[in-house]
């Protein structure tokens, strides 16, 4: 290695790192301020994808990330049942409910309406790329206020990198957290909740239950 | 030339450990999270590979692990399995659960009080 492609690197290196963590414009907090949320109830996605299983699949990865903010997150199983039971089979016909009358059942501040565009694993010359493209938003129960939103979209592809160097270190932290027998999409779709809700400028901001660091075990 | 680039490569190294430890999430997490979110992917996407009572087994295990750990159970966990109580006919102990959610969690107290009458009505 001669000293001009070190540099090169070098050069590329801070390119790629800089692209990594920088930010677009800042997020307008006002009305997330205006009623900030203890509780979150999340809804199955609007599932827009071709795969099926997507709606399950990421319904099961949404609670770690919101928790871990320290949210309180309704049960989403116990939910989903809830909702079935009272004639309300399908994500679609769950999303149409007014967000007061979720209040009145199940006392929560907000509810996450997801929509998932993508889900599942392409098969391209050099090997699978698995992609989940997610947007949410977070809607105030009382006032209707949409109090945040975001997108994501996370590739991987067979190899086990994203090509994105924050991702596959979020990728590398996650794996360590959980250690899963799931499909591609589902560990796909945790990498997407860590930028939905993780990108900073835009991140959903924490709540009243987290604890600090060194209050953890 | 040559001989410089130890030093280009040392910052090099030093440059990629600088960013990683900016970026770089630690793993710790509030709450003994074990197989709550697997189990509901199982129960979803492969629906009928594991009975009630199995789900019901795996959560007691995370249990035990969480209590050895000193660590909370996540928010809607005693909830869940309370549901899975409630489906293998096991009330009370699904009753016992959606008790244990409210008092770990007065967030829950709106959904839990429903959820409690709609069980004890279902009560022969």
């Amino acid at each position: 290695m001669t000293l001009r492609t070190t540099l090169r690197l070098l050069a590329l290196f801070s390119v790629l790192s800089l692209a990594a963590c920088a930010t677009p414009v800042a997020y307008d907090y006002t009305a997330f301020r205006r009623h900030p949320p203890r509780s979150i109830l999340v809804l199955p996605p609007l599932n827009q994808s071709t795969a099926v299983e997507g709606t399950y699949s990421y319904l099961s990865t949404v609670t770690l990330p919101l928790a871990e903010r320290g949210y309180y997150v309704f049960p989403v199983a116990v939910i989903d049942q809830l909702m079935k039971e009272n004639g309300l089979p399908t994500a679609g016909e769950m999303h149409a409910v007014p967000p007061a009358k979720i209040h009145e059942i199940t006392g929560a501040d907000a509810v996450l309406y997801v929509v998932l565009h993508q889900y599942g694993s392409k098969y391209v010359l050099l090997g699978t790329t698995t992609s989940v493209e997610v947007s949410a938003r977070l809607v105030d129960t009382r006032s209707g206020e949409v109090l945040w939103d975001g997108k994501a979209l996370a590739q991987q592809n067979s190899n086990g990198n994203s090509g994105n160097i924050l991702a596959d270190m979020i990728a590398a932290a996650i794996v360590q957290v959980i250690n899963s027998k799931t499909d591609p999409g589902h560990q796909v779709s945790r990498l997407a909740n860590a930028q939905l809700f993780g990108i900073p400028k835009r991140e959903l901001p924490t709540g009243p239950l987290l604890l600090s660091d060194h209050q953890k075990r | 030339m040559e001989r410089h680039w130890p030093v280009a490569r040392r910052l090099l190294l030093a440059c990629a450990a600088l960013s990683m430890g900016a970026c770089a999430t630690a793993p710790r997490t509030m709450y003994a999270w074990g197989s709550y979110e697997e189990l509901i992917y199982t129960a979803n996407v492969k629906p009928g590979s594991l009975t009630p009572e199995a789900q019901a087994d795996q959560l007691e295990n995370d249990r035990q692990v969480a209590e050895a750990a000193g660590k909370r159970l996540p928010p809607g966990w005693h909830a869940q399995l309370a549901s899975l109580y409630a489906e293998s006919g096991r009330v009370d102990l699904a009753e016992r659960e959606l008790l244990a959610e409210k008092a770990a969690f007065p967030e829950a107290t709106t959904l839990m009080d429903r959820l409690l009458a709609n069980l004890r009505k279902s009560k022969p």
